[in-house]
């Protein structure tokens, strides 16, 4: 019920924005900027491209206000433009050349981990290590298993929305995240 | 209750209760199987080792001028002449076209077949069209030179022009002189 009342609420706002309302374009950036963001960020591994991209993603979306039509969920046509973005961004080839280091996401990361306490050595190193391994893991992923974990696990689409997103069937979808989670069972099990 | 984990379908429905996202009777059912299956049990505990991995991997704050950037570009946007817009729209749409792939599949059809009729044996080639101009030259000089022959005084200038003309034709286009009439 209230993925519905979300859907229509996204793309009522979308509506909005064709007809000229640019709040409504405000509205939507304010709901969807960091799950596209962090999306991208985990497919990319890149800070800097990821939010180059999401801001593409954006544009097209507003570049699209005027042809807009809502036959799909409003976040299944938004992953939709930012999966195609990712993929083209890594089948380039850039990704060898994006080189970032881990350090000012581990601090991030960790200091949200033991929320309102100064983090110790240990505990970073250890947040490193394994945040570190989860990236490895998930990039090593072939790049449509990749796409749909993170939209499974992270952005919380159903199979029917991801299948929207990455254009294939459902089944496509599902056989996707078996090997995708089997292949991480393997990987991840000894950081347990 | 036999094994689920078995079947590809039962690994789907391990998967979403690892997740959370099974209704609460299924989820009921599969906690009841997994006390008395290891097999299931061990491959339930393995996804959730995974999930609360993924868990680790916190998302990152957005830069605090994102939105500016994105403002900034649309504005950009909105300035330039309207067939820049309609540029950015045809070519850098927001999700790709469906019919580019039949539409490429197509093309590389039609050219195949093109590329077959000008090279198979029959075609008329560029090949072909050479060694046509070069045996018309080659017989036009052949009879210039037996009417110039000595003790004949007559030449006949038709045949020499005609040949000369051949001889044009054997220029590769581009290659053509300032002063060719061509």
């Amino acid at each position: 019920m209230e993925a519905v009342a979300a859907l229509e609420r996204d793309a009522q706002l979308m509506l909005r924005v064709r007809q000229g309302d640019e709040t409504s374009f405000t509205l939507l950036l304010e709901r969807h900027r960091a799950p596209v963001v962090n999306f991208l960020h985990r497919m990319v591994q890149n800070r800097a491209v990821s939010e180059e991209l999401a801001q593409e993603v954006f544009l097209r979306v507003y570049r699209s206000r005027e042809t807009y039509e809502p036959t799909a969920k409003f976040t299944t046509w938004l992953f939709r433009i930012a999966t195609h973005l990712a993929l083209n961004w890594i089948r380039d080839g850039k990704k060898e050349k994006s080189n970032e280091s881990l350090s000012e996401e581990v601090m991030e990361g960790v200091e949200r981990q033991v929320a309102a306490r100064e983090p110790t050595v240990e505990q970073t190193m250890i947040y490193e290590v394994k945040v570190r391994e989860i990236r490895k893991a998930i990039e090593a992923l072939p790049e449509k298993q990749r796409a749909a974990v993170l939209m499974h696990k992270y952005q919380g689409l159903d199979y029917s929305q991801i299948s929207g997103a990455l254009s294939c069937t459902e089944s496509a979808v599902k056989s996707l995240l078996f090997r995708a989670y089997e292949t991480l069972r393997l990987r991840l099990a000894h950081m347990a | 209750m036999d094994c689920i984990k078995k079947n590809k379908q039962g690994v789907e429905i391990l998967t979403d209760y690892c997740a959370g996202i099974l209704d609460p009777a299924a989820a009921a059912a599969i906690d009841t199987h997994i006390e008395q299956c290891a097999q299931c049990r061990e491959m339930v505990e393995a996804q959730r080792v995974v999930w609360e991995m993924l868990d680790a991997w916190t998302p990152l704050e957005v830069s605090r001028n994102f939105d500016a950037r994105l403002y900034a570009r649309i504005a950009e946007e909105r300035a330039a002449p309207a067939w820049r817009q309609w540029l950015g729209r045809v070519f850098r749409p927001a999700t790709p076209y469906g019919l580019w792939k039949p539409a490429v599949s197509l093309a590389a059809a039609g050219a195949a077949v093109a590329l077959a009729l000008v090279v198979l044996p029959g075609g008329m080639t560029d090949r072909s069209l050479f060694t046509h101009a070069a045996y018309k030259s080659t017989t036009a000089f052949k009879n210039t030179t037996v009417q110039s022959a000595p003790g004949s005084e007559e030449i006949d200038l038709e045949q020499v022009q005609q040949a000369l003309d051949d001889m044009d034709l054997l220029t590769p286009v581009g290659n053509q002189s300032p002063s060719s009439p061509l």
